[in-house]
């Protein structure tokens, strides 16, 4: 997984790319500490909660980009309310980030259900 | 009246000019998409409860492609379900018809001409009563690749929306309270747009501006930078309320 989220990472302007959980987990991060941790988790959970509003309005979200003045912040949601975030400078090609994040998605998925088989169900960590 | 998401009529009409045929579906007062066919073109015309309110041909839309679709000769007429569309046509069908047989005559009978040299002109829009949003609307509703538009307030209250059946203007604002809740975390300034591709396709575009907050339905190859862009002088003032 950690392979597939640098593949992100090297994006110029990509800050941080993380998987966090349903539960607030995070499941995997790549690149750079200039971005805490605690922050994306934030992030996360906001997008989650984005997520759930929109499948109460019929709505299936692929992706959401969120352009700040400093920051893009590119989410993605992900098999069992998993979200994939990548947190880029405002100067990042986001398209190109949204673009690989899709393309990478079905493997990503792929290891995120191995991940969940091997972690009990509530403690994603 | 609809028709029936059952019947979906779907049938040919030969023997009956199109402005006939128009009026008729006026007088019947119709929701439906006539599909036009001549040679190797197709354009289509959406009514609503027997008003025309959009027609699409060619890359053109509303009066220019309504009237691109009048100039054509032996068209095959078709008529399909209604679509939600945006009302890029707001003079009665009665006016369209009139404007183009007068354009069709001043240009000496040559009806290709006129439909192809016809001024891109959008009668459409809001009829919202402040025309700062009827403005906005206009130039909405002329650019392509946009399916809808919704206004808020800032309190998150829709102002207008071009859409009859979809309900997006809750949504849109908690997507505004989201970006605000991720602006602390970011200790950022913004949101500044916000963009959200379903995976039927479409993408909802929102842009939060001083005044109002701007949602986009687009269609799935929209190029929203481009899209933007285009609303860029809108957005910032600089191209004045409505007047019309």
């Amino acid at each position: 997984m950690k392979s597939l989220l640098k593949e992100i990472s090297v994006i110029p302007g990509v800050l941080r790319a993380c998987i966090f959980a349903r539960e607030g987990g995070l499941v995997c991060a790549e690149a750079g500490d200039g971005f805490p941790e605690e922050r994306v988790e934030q992030l996360a959970l906001h997008f989650s909660r984005l997520v759930q509003m929109a499948g109460m309005n019929k709505l299936d979200i692929k992706s959401t980009i969120f352009r700040f003045d400093r920051y893009t912040i590119v989410c993605f949601p992900l098999d069992r309310g998993a979200v994939l975030i990548a947190v880029c400078d405002s100067q990042a090609s986001s398209s190109l980030v949204a673009a690989t994040a899709a393309m990478l998605q079905d493997d990503i998925l792929r290891e995120l259900g191995k991940f969940f088989t091997s972690v009990p169900s509530g403690n994603p960590r | 009246m609809a028709l029936n998401e059952g019947e979906r009529q779907v049938g040919m009409f030969g023997g009956v000019s199109l402005p006939s045929f128009l009026q008729m579906l006026e007088q019947e007062r119709k929701s439906c998409t006539l599909i036009v066919r001549s040679e190797d073109r197709e354009g289509r015309l959406f009514f609503n409860d027997g008003v025309l309110i959009d027609a699409q041909s060619l890359g053109a839309l509303g009066r220019e492609a309504a009237f691109a679709i009048l100039s054509w000769e032996n068209p095959a007429l078709h008529v399909d379900r209604p679509e939600d569309r945006m009302h890029r046509i707001r003079q009665p069908l009665a006016r369209i018809l009139l404007d183009y047989a007068t354009m069709r005559d001043e240009e000496g009978g040559d009806a290709a001409a006129a439909g192809e040299s016809a001024v891109p002109q959008f009668d459409g829009g809001s009829d919202h009563p402040d025309p700062v949003v009827r403005g906005v609307a206009r130039h909405i509703v002329s650019l392509r690749g946009i399916r809808h538009y919704y206004f808020l307030n800032r309190q998150g209250n829709v102002i207008t929306q071009s859409s009859q059946t979809l309900k997006l203007g809750d949504f849109i604002t908690y997507c505004i309270v989201s970006g605000i809740q991720m602006r602390k975390v970011l200790d950022a300034r913004g949101p500044s747009r916000i963009q959200l591709v379903f995976q039927n396709g479409e993408t909802l575009l929102i842009l939060p501006g001083a005044g109002m907050i701007i949602g986009l339905l687009l269609d799935g190859m929209s190029p929203v930078d481009e899209i933007v862009e285009q609303l860029r002088p809108v957005l910032s003032g600089k191209a004045g309320p409505d007047r019309a």
